[in-house]
């Protein structure tokens, strides 16, 4: 499990989903949907931004986990000046 | 059903009057260090101004002419921010660094503080963003006229008042703007540009406006028809049918990807965004939280945007409307309420945008327009004392140019439109940005011209399109191109077709401007402070940045040479030798102890290493100077240190003047923490010694505490320590039996509470002259919860502070019941010896008379007899004197000895067979056990014999009927060892420490036979041969006396 929460905070991992989202919600993914009714289309997309959503949730816990980890910090962050 | 406009000015009003009592607070919280904007819910939901009237209406618009493509705006930043942890929080750090105040100021940081680069960003921004303020106003002036005007055919209201705030709407609501943000956002002057009453104004707003446009949905998704499965299978059966299928009309995926591309640049780049997102951020951590708190009202923001457009279309709404769907359904639908809240919301999102853009806009232009015109024309410096009147200026200067655009050019285009050319010129600093964060290679050169030319593209592609379309530039442009050059048409460049006029902007501005400005960067030489900025603005985010070192350099200089003329200087203060091991140790510390060849780098730390060697020796001066006279450095060396210093000064960026006064500094901090230093070691060595000394002492105390403890807890005494209430806070383990009672039930009482059958007065008498200081020692008797009789001497000491006050007593607490217990005793045996002794004498003198008397006349058997009673109790008179001899000397301790040479084995077997007939009377048994023979002993017989009989007549005594009564004797190492066992009724615990004192007949005595001499004597005369007698018992079961004697007695040893 500290792997995956290790994984998440990685900013390679968050460049990987940037370039998946771009490539899932544009052309050729949303091609596939092009003669779906409209409640499917938007299902669809509802779908895809529920999951980035959980997906972006978890990856403030696992950067919280490893900040606090790499830190020591209990997790109050490095405030600006 | 329409509202009062009077009504809807006054909610207008309160509105904002709330929201600047919101800010007033935070920002007092915030004086107090107690912020509420420093919350990452409060920094996530102000970034949702994103979302502003153009969102709140526009979308459902969009919805109604486009479908779908409404949903890029929203899909794009939710997408973007997977990278906002590497990117925004770069960001953030270079703006907590760098001090920076606006996105204009960060751009221009990035390319060695280029004023030109932040006056073309400003410039930029005011183009771009002044279509947008339009926007935000053409939204609320339609919306409040919708909510307001009776639609054509109803008779309009007849107030004079209504009908001039509908006539003047425009102004009025302009002024209100300017004045609200003034006083939320621009009341006073803050270097770090911080507005936390602002922001929290703004999370407020954004959280009404969602819950308006939430209520709104609903409303129409569930009122209105029968949720979302009523509204799609509407639409699958209406003329509307294709509108929403994808990648149908007008939702081509150019246009698609074009908007998804300005929407993710729009999130963070946007002036407005990036001064909530970057410049009003606290904390980096609040953006792990606004990275999922952002795409989820992104998302609840667009989750009705269908159905309120579909909604307004099947009701038969025109679709030019489609951007008020979300306020004509409800107002249609006889909600009036519903729609003000609705209004309520879109004007929360308009002056949300509208403030916050202003506000940063200001900043920008005064500090990046008209600060440098200031520097330039110095008739204008005057206006350096009143840069908060300025910013007013700004702010009003800003809303004003949005309201011109609105009035003049905003009526040609939806709201829709118009945000998209704000988001196609913001998208001009995300390659300056991008790169200048990423790539080390980007300079102010490629920044400044693909900015300028991205602008320029897009000025051409998207702005004269508006001016055209208002009718100040010939239509032709936009059919034929200018000039008649059709390739030249601006929303078709270079011929490029199928896609609109936003996806031919998008294309085309950014290709230009990241194609120059890669190629600028690449053909523009950048300096070394540039450099070093891009290394910094690359490399924030790593954890540790090392400083630039000087370039290395060449190995190239001899190393004999130089070792050789620093041999010489050294030599001139020290033997050959020293000189010998000093500069071994310099090469070593330096790292060039193998080498030949060093380079100027080394070559200096050498030098540097050797003069703080001499200084040592001779004082820093005289080393500096002395190694000043020396040769170590040749021209060409001395001119390459001049280059090594000025690389490290160009890195340092400051000149050499400052870097001198900078040494001095630190020079003299060094000294001054070195003296510090050495005052603290020696510190720290007195108080390591005070603290060895205090451990030791502690040690010695706890040892001697220890020491006392176990002293007081192995007194045969009680001891209590009372405090000066007369509270016991301590008792030794002898009190607690002599109490009776555990140490727990003692600790924290007072005396008195356990004493039973004694009288206190007195007792209290005696205490409170302790107080006085008075040692009190007397006797005391109470009888304890056992209901046991205890009689002690009580000794009792008072504790005083060296002034005399009362502290408390130690009192020592002397058991002497059993003394008391000896002294009964001793009276009640003299008194039966008295009468034992008047008995006998009585019969004797009887007896005597009568033999006087009558001895004629007596026979001569009669006569026989009383002389025979009368030599009896003689007899018994003699005994009873030999025992008071033998009482008198065991007290007196004169017991004499008269020792020969005695067979033990030969005196037991007598015994044996005198008490074996005794036994028999009694119907006991008696056994003799000598397994070996024993050995001739010094003793004196008689009193060894009594020793004997004592033992036995006591087993006789207290033995049962048909009992046993064993008598061993065996040889043991230097003793021999004479047990005599009964099986009798045994003798209790708590007898046995008493069971050989003098006088001593055990409990009931007074009823027992005897005057408890025996067994004193025994112990007597076992003693008096240097021998030990020992007793074990138990209850019920019988005792075991056992005599020790020595074979030989001390001082007849061999």
């Amino acid at each position: 499990m500290n792997r995956i929460w290790k994984i998440l905070a990685q900013s390679e991992f968050h460049t990987l989903l940037f370039a998946l989202g771009l490539i899932v919600l544009n052309w050729p993914f949303l091609g596939t949907l092009r003669e779906k009714p409209p409640a499917v289309v938007l299902g669809t997309i509802l779908v895809l931004w529920v999951i980035a959503i959980t997906l972006l949730f978890l990856i403030n816990r696992g950067c919280r986990r490893y900040l606090r980890n790499e830190t020591g910090n209990d997790g109050k962050g490095r405030n600006a000046s | 059903m329409l509202l009062d406009p009077r009504v809807v000015l006054a909610v207008f009003c309160a509105y904002i009057a709330f929201l600047f009592f919101i800010a007033l607070w935070v920002e007092r919280q915030a004086e107090k260090g107690k912020s509420p904007a420093n919350n990452p819910f409060v920094y996530s939901l102000s970034l949702a101004v994103y979302c502003t009237a153009w969102t709140y209406y526009g979308s459902v618009g969009q919805a109604a002419t486009s479908g779908l493509l409404f949903l890029p705006m929203y899909a794009g930043p939710t997408v973007a921010v997977f990278l906002w942890w590497s990117v925004l929080r770069k960001l953030v750090r270079l703006k907590n660094s760098h001090k920076i105040t606006s996105i204009a100021d960060f751009i221009s940081a990035r390319y060695n503080k280029s004023q030109s680069i932040a006056a073309l960003v400003t410039l930029i921004s005011i183009v771009g963003i002044t279509p947008y303020i339009a926007l935000q106003l053409k939204a609320i002036f339609s919306t409040f006229a919708i909510i307001t005007m009776p639609p054509l055919g109803f008779p309009p209201t007849e107030s004079l008042v209504t009908q001039w705030v509908c006539r003047h709407m425009g102004p009025v609501v302009v002024v209100l703007l300017i004045f609200f943000t003034i006083i939320l956002g621009v009341r006073h002057l803050d270097p770090t540009e911080r507005h936390e009453g602002m922001v929290m104004a703004l999370a407020v707003e954004c959280v009404v406006k969602l819950i308006a446009l939430l209520a709104a949905g609903l409303f129409v998704t569930y009122w209105v028809y029968d949720g979302f499965g009523d509204i799609f299978s509407r639409l699958s059966e209406s003329r509307f049918r294709d509108i929403l299928t994808f990648g149908g009309k007008g939702s081509s995926y150019f246009t698609w990807t074009s908007y998804f591309i300005l929407s993710m640049s729009a999130v963070t780049f946007l002036p407005r965004q990036f001064h909530v997102a970057v410049v009003e951020n606290h904390n980096e951590k609040h953006i792990l939280t606004a990275m999922w708190v952002l795409p989820l009202y992104l998302l609840l923001v667009s989750i009705f945007v269908v159905p309120i457009a579909v909604g307004g279309l099947l009701e038969g709404h025109p679709i030019e409307q489609a951007d008020t769907f979300v306020l004509r359904l409800p107002l249609y639908h006889g909600t009036p309420w519903l729609s003000l809240f609705v209004f309520l919301g879109g004007f929360s999102a308009s002056v949300g945008m509208v403030m916050i853009s202003s506000v940063t806009m200001a900043t920008m232009i005064t500090n990046h327009l008209m600060h440098p015109v200031i520097e330039l024309r110095p008739q204008l410096a005057f206006l350096k004392r009143h840069l908060l009147k300025c910013r007013w200026a700004g702010v009003a200067l800003f809303i004003l140019m949005g309201y011109g655009f609105e009035e003049y050019v905003g009526e040609t285009y939806m709201l829709v439109n118009i945000g998209l050319i704000s988001f196609t010129a913001i998208l001009q600093f995300a390659p300056s940005i991008l790169g200048g964060i990423f790539w080390r290679r980007g300079n102010r050169h490629g920044a400044q011209w693909g900015l300028t030319a991205g602008f320029l593209v897009w000025f051409y592609t998207l702005l004269v399109p508006s001016y055209v379309r208002s009718g100040w530039l010939p239509q032709s442009i936009l059919d034929h191109g200018p000039f008649g050059l059709e390739f030249l048409r601006p929303e078709h460049l270079l011929g490029l077709s199928g896609v609109n006029p936003f996806g031919n902007a998008v294309f085309w501005t950014m290709l230009v401007n990241i194609g120059i400005y890669i190629f600028g960067s690449l053909y523009g030489k950048e300096d070394e402070a540039e450099r070093t900025i891009a290394e910094e603005f690359v490399g924030t985010l790593d954890i540790l940045r090392p400083i630039r070192r000087a370039r290395p350099r060449d190995a190239y200089i001899e190393l004999e040479p130089k070792a050789q003329e620093i041999r010489r200087l050294l030599s001139l203060y020290f033997t050959d030798v020293e000189t010998g091991i000093i500069l071994q140790k310099c090469l070593q510390d330096v790292g060039i102890e193998d080498g030949k060849f060093i380079s100027i780098v080394q070559l200096l730390d050498l030098h540097s290493m050797v003069e703080k060697s001499l200084a040592g020796a001779i004082g820093a001066a005289s080393a500096h100077r002395v190694l000043r006279q020396g040769t170590i450095f040749s021209p060409r060396e001395a001119r390459e240190l001049a280059e090594v210093y000025g690389e490290i000064l160009a890195q340092l960026k400051v000149t050499p003047g400052e870097l001198a006064t900078k040494i001095d500094y630190y020079q003299e901090k060094e000294i001054l923490l070195t003296q510090q230093a050495r005052e603290l070691e020696g510190k720290v060595h007195e108080l390591e010694y005070e603290i060895s000394m205090r451990k030791k002492t502690q040690e010695a105390l706890r040892e001697s505490e220890e020491r006392y403890r176990r002293l007081v807890e192995s007194m045969n005494e009680g001891l209590q320590i009372e405090d000066e209430s007369g509270i016991i806070t301590y008792v030794n383990d002898k009190l607690c039996q002599m109490w009776g009672m555990p140490r727990e039930e003692i600790i924290g009482r007072r005396a008195e509470e356990f004493i039973y059958e004694s009288p206190a007065e007195p007792l209290k008498a005696k205490m409170l002259k302790r107080r006085e200081g008075e040692i009190q020692s007397f006797e005391m008797s109470w009888v304890t919860r056992e209901r046991r009789r205890i009689h002690a001497v009580v000794s009792s000491v008072p504790i005083l502070t060296p002034d005399g006050c009362y502290r408390g007593s130690f009192t020592v607490i002397t058991d002497i019941s059993h003394l008391k217990a000896l002294e009964r005793e001793k009276a009640n045996i003299i008194s039966m010896f008295a009468h034992d002794m008047r008995s006998s004498l009585s019969g004797i003198h009887g007896l005597g008379l009568r033999l006087l008397k009558h001895s004629q006349a007596m026979d001569e058997e009669k006569r026989v007899e009383y002389l025979r009673i009368i030599n009896r109790e003689a007899a018994k008179l003699e005994a009873l004197v030999d025992d008071f001899l033998d009482f008198s000397r065991l007290e007196t301790g004169r017991l004499k000895m008269q020792f020969r040479s005695t067979s033990l084995d030969k005196e037991l077997v007598e015994l044996f067979e005198i008490y074996q007939e005794k036994a028999q009377q009694k119907d006991m048994c008696i056994h003799l056990r000598i397994d070996q023979a024993l050995p001739i002993i010094e003793a004196d017989v008689n009193r060894l014999r009594r020793v004997f009989t004592n033992l036995l007549d006591n087993a006789l005594k207290f033995s049962r009927e048909k009992g046993n009564i064993t008598v061993m004797a065996e040889e043991s190492k230097h003793e021999v060892v004479i047990k005599v066992i009964d099986e009798g009724v045994g003798i209790e615990m708590a007898e046995l420490p008493y069971i050989f004192d003098l006088f001593h007949r055990g409990p009931g005595g007074e009823r027992k036979e005897g005057y408890g001499i025996g067994l004193a004597t025994v112990k007597a005369i076992v003693e008096g041969h240097g021998g030990r007698v020992q007793v074990e018992s138990k209850v019920g079961e019988g005792s075991v006396f056992t005599v020790h004697l020595p074979t030989k007695r001390k001082g007849t040893e061999d």
